[in-house]
C-alpha cells in the first residue's frame, strides 16, 4: 500500500475533526473566541500524547476525550457558562414541544454519563466505539446506556399519552 | 423476538451500529411481522424526540467529570492514636475492676460469713478454679480470692 501521499495522522485528524471539535466546544461554552483556543489545545494535547507513545484504539474518540477534559477544565474556571448561540446547532423538525419537554425532563434525571453519551451521539455524531474511547468506558456500556435512555424517554412519552 | 431485543436492534440499526448480517435478519423479521413494524416505528419516534431534546438542550450534556476520582482518604477520628489506645486499655481495666467488684459484693451478700467461708474452701488445684475480687467487711478493702467453681456449683444447688 502506498502511504507516501497520505498526510500524517495529526494533520488528517485536524482536517477531519476540527469542525466537529469547534461545534463541540461551542455547544458547551458558547460562541466565544476561546473556542478556537480550546480546539488548538486539544490537538496540542493529542500531539503530546502521540509523542509520548500513546496509541489510542480510536483516534477520534481519543481526541474527543481530550476535548472533554479541556472543556471541563475551562468550564470549571468560569463562573457562568455563556448561553448557547442558537445559530450553532440545527435542530430537526420539532415533533411537539411538550413531548420534547417531557423527554428533556426524563433525560435530565438520567445519570451524568448517560446524558453525556446522548450528547456525544446525537450532537457530535460519535460512534459507539468513539464514545467509549472518549469516556473511557466499554462499548457495551455505551450501547446499554443509550438503549436504556431511549427506553426511559419512550416510557415517559407513553405515560403522557396514557396516564 | 423479544421486545427488548427489537428495541436494541432498531436503535443500533438507526445509528449504523448493526452488522450487515444482523441487519438482514432484522429486515426479514420486520417484513414478516406487522406488530414488530409498528413497534419499530414507535421506537424510532422515541429516538427522534430524544434527539430533539438533546439538540435543543445542550445543558443536558454538560456534566461534571466524576470518574477516575481517587477515593478520599479515610478521615482520622483520633489525632493521637497512642492516646486512644491508652484510653482503651484504661477503660478495659476499669470495666474488669467494676465487674469484679460487683461480683464480689453480690457473693459476700449471699454467703453467710463472707470471705471467711471462701477462705475456708479447700485449696485444691482445680483447673476450673478462678479468681474473684471481694469486699472485706472487716474494713480491709478489696481483696482477690481464689474460688473453686465446684464449690460454687454445690452451693447453688438447693
Amino acid at each position: 500500500m502506498d502511504t507516501t501521499n497520505q498526510p500524517p495522522l495529526l494533520e488528517r485528524l485536524f482536517t477531519e475533526s476540527a469542525g466537529d471539535l469547534t461545534r463541540y466546544f461551542a455547544r458547551r461554552h458558547g460562541a466565544a473566541e476561546g473556542v478556537q483556543d480550546l480546539v488548538q489545545e486539544t490537538f496540542l494535547e493529542m500531539a503530546r500524547g502521540l509523542r509520548d507513545g500513546k496509541s489510542p484504539k480510536c483516534t477520534r474518540g481519543y481526541l474527543f476525550g481530550i476535548a472533554r477534559h479541556l472543556s471541563h477544565a475551562a468550564w470549571s474556571k468560569r463562573a457562568e457558562v455563556i448561553p448557547l448561540n442558537a445559530e450553532l446547532h440545527d435542530v430537526a423538525e420539532p415533533i411537539r414541544d411538550d413531548r420534547v419537554e417531557a423527554a428533556r425532563e426524563t433525560i435530565s434525571a438520567l445519570e451524568p454519563v448517560q446524558r453525556e453519551i446522548l450528547d456525544l451521539r446525537f450532537a457530535q455524531g460519535l460512534s459507539y466505539a468513539e464514545i467509549a474511547e472518549a469516556l473511557s468506558i466499554p462499548i457495551g456500556t455505551v450501547r446499554s446506556r443509550l438503549h436504556h435512555a431511549v427506553a426511559e424517554v419512550r416510557q415517559r412519552l407513553e405515560s403522557e399519552i396514557n396516564p | 423476538m423479544k421486545p427488548e431485543s427489537l428495541h436494541a436492534l432498531i436503535i443500533d440499526r438507526h445509528f449504523g451500529e448493526l452488522s450487515p448480517e444482523a441487519g438482514e435478519l432484522l429486515e426479514h423479521h420486520l417484513a414478516n411481522h406487522a406488530g414488530a413494524r409498528a413497534e419499530a416505528e414507535r421506537i424510532l419516534q422515541s429516538l427522534n424526540v430524544t434527539r430533539d431534546a438533546v439538540l435543543r438542550h445542550p445543558e443536558l450534556g454538560r456534566v461534571p467529570i466524576t470518574e477516575r476520582v481517587s477515593a478520599p482518604a479515610p478521615r482520622r477520628i483520633f489525632v493521637m492514636p497512642w492516646l486512644a489506645r491508652a484510653a482503651a486499655v484504661l477503660l478495659l481495666a476499669a470495666l474488669v475492676g467494676a465487674g469484679g467488684f460487683i461480683a464480689g459484693r453480690s457473693g459476700s451478700q449471699t454467703a453467710s460469713s463472707g470471705p471467711a467461708e471462701v477462705q475456708a474452701a479447700p485449696r485444691r488445684e482445680s483447673p476450673w478454679a478462678r479468681y474473684r475480687m471481694t469486699f472485706d467487711p472487716a474494713g480491709a478493702g478489696m481483696q482477690v480470692v481464689r474460688v473453686d467453681t465446684e464449690m460454687l456449683e454445690k452451693k447453688s444447688i438447693p
